[in-house]
């Protein structure tokens, strides 16, 4: 545990507050026209997602969170966990889904990824910026439908619902945005 | 849109005038930092200079000296800013001074500058931007978004009606510290040293974390009525605990300050020696100069760059950036 002044924590900063971790989702920085430089952060709870708006004096000095990168396999998921097996020590646990809702849809049994962990807790599952997925289900096109940019939605094998161009068809690759969710390309092994 | 505010200006018999950027002592505000510089000598010696944070200093001297209204279009540097969304460290600002008039007036004024603008970039912005200036007064956002009344809290503290040179006034800004860190504790917000810190701190702790965030940004917006225990150069309302000032906001964002000027000399002395003890070279000629001859006005600050960049719709400065500098140069 260091110490960090709140004007230098930046984007992805882990913090500690109120004994509870957080990632620095935002931050501003706040000159009122007559006072002392403030930072507005935008901070993410990284057991329950909840969100934390505070305001700190520049020089306050915040508790900021030694993390431990991790390579881990991801082994399956049950539901309400996930299961990951620390690669160099071969170390099995679990990771509450609810608090990484989003990485379920783009993680492939027997992946790797690198997670973000703090005194046996994971605080972050790295995602790669664009996934490769199967489409799983998807509608046939509509004979005659070829208006340009006319779209359909489709699942992949992640279950993820994603908006596409309707030329995609089911058992293809499509390339998707992991932050957005959005179709990118059709990739073509 | 400099074009369209100058020609507003002259219309309304405004003198527009050009002040050095370079000056050996600066305004006193204990809050910016400044740029320094050396001037050197043909003998190779040398002393600081500073880039001036604004013009404030030149154009009160000028009224001082008799000049009508005036106003300045011009470049003003701030180190110490991080470069981030809304902020850089040299910037165009746009300063005038009413002789004569109110912080009221001026706020006409600035519906003016916003119209200008708004022709000078064909902008189509919504309400947010072009709507009416509403008016809020600072106890009035307190009692909505922090959950009670700033006046009576200020009123009880016993700092209606006294000011910095009054006895009363130390032990009433103890009183009202402590109200501040009561709340702060109270309300469980980040405190950091509160124990240490000054009123102005811990009030815009509390400003920052629960009024200004939440204050309505579907046009813009004049906070009104600030604290006059807050170090400034604006006059006191008299028999109130209040600052004759405004912000405006818009998109939330603070673009211009107001002030019905302090031209008392007492108390232009009294900001200089409480701003100065961290600042360089703080010259008393000022206070006195300033005070024996500036005349009854309102001056008003607007930060162009911000101003023209919420008006073409924009999220930050970046559009306007021709040539970045960064926080991580030099490589």
């Amino acid at each position: 545990m260091g110490m960090i002044k709140a004007g230098a924590i930046a984007k992805g900063t882990y913090l500690l507050e109120k004994n509870e971790p957080f990632i620095v989702a935002e931050r501003e920085f706040v000159n009122p026209g007559k006072g002392s430089a403030f930072v507005r952060l935008k901070l993410k709870n990284l057991r329950s997602a909840a969100v934390l708006k505070i305001t700190h004096k520049s020089q306050d000095n915040c508790e900021e969170i030694d993390v431990d990168e991790v390579e881990c396999q991801f082994l399956y998921s049950d539901g309400t966990l996930f299961h990951f097996m620390d690669t160099a020590t071969f170390d099995q646990f679990e990771v509450p889904i609810k608090t990484h809702e989003n990485a379920r849809f783009y993680m492939l049994e027997g992946e790797t990824f690198k997670l973000t962990r703090w005194n046996d807790e994971t605080l972050d599952i790295r995602l790669p910026p664009k996934k490769d997925l199967l489409v799983a289900e998807a509608e046939e096109a509509v004979k005659g439908d070829t208006v340009t940019g006319a779209t359909k939605y489709v699942i992949t094998e992640t279950n993820l619902k994603v908006k596409v161009p309707i030329f995609i068809k089911q058992g293809e690759k499509i390339r998707v945005n992991v932050e957005s969710g959005e179709y990118q390309e059709r990739i073509n092994d | 849109m400099y074009r369209g505010i100058r020609d507003y200006f002259d219309n309304c018999g405004y003198l527009e005038v050009d002040t050095p950027l370079l000056t050996d002592s600066p305004i006193p505000e204990s809050h910016i930092e400044l740029f320094q510089t050396r001037k050197v000598r043909p003998d190779g010696t040398s002393y600081p200079l500073y880039l001036v944070p604004s013009p404030e200093i030149w154009l009160k001297m000028a009224l001082a000296s008799g000049s009508s209204s005036l106003f300045q279009i011009g470049r003003c540097f701030r180190n110490g800013e991080q470069m981030d969304k809304w902020h850089r460290n040299e910037f165009t600002m746009l300063e005038w001074y009413g002789v004569d008039k109110t912080s009221g007036d001026n706020l006409l004024v600035m519906q003016e500058i916003i119209k200008v603008t708004l022709h000078a970039v064909n902008s189509e912005a919504g309400e947010e931007v072009s709507g009416n200036i509403r008016e809020i007064s600072m106890d009035e956002a307190f009692r909505e978004f922090a959950g009670f009344s700033l006046e009576s809290a200020l009123e009880e503290s016993g700092l209606s009606g006294i000011n910095r040179t009054s006895p009363g006034y130390p032990a009433s800004l103890a009183d009202i510290t402590e109200f501040f860190r009561s709340r702060l504790k109270e309300k469980n917000l980040p405190s950091g040293d509160i124990d240490r810190e000054s009123a102005d701190d811990l009030f815009h702790r509390l400003f920052l974390t629960l009024v200004e965030d939440a204050l309505p940004a579907d046009r813009p917006l004049a906070l009104t009525h600030w604290p006059a225990f807050i170090p400034t150069l604006a006059r006191g309302i008299p028999d109130t605990p209040w600052a004759d000032r405004w912000e405006l906001y818009i998109r939330g964002v603070e673009v211009a300050n107001c002030y019905g000027e302090e031209t008392g000399e007492e108390l232009l002395k009294n900001y200089w020696e409480n701003e100065s003890p961290e600042k360089p070279d703080p010259d008393f000629r000022w206070p006195q100069l300033i005070g024996r001859g500036m005349p009854s006005c309102s001056g008003t600050a607007v930060g162009l760059d911000r101003l023209l960049a919420l008006v073409r719709g924009d999220d930050s400065l970046k559009g306007l950036d021709l040539f970045p500098i960064h926080d991580n140069m030099p490589r």
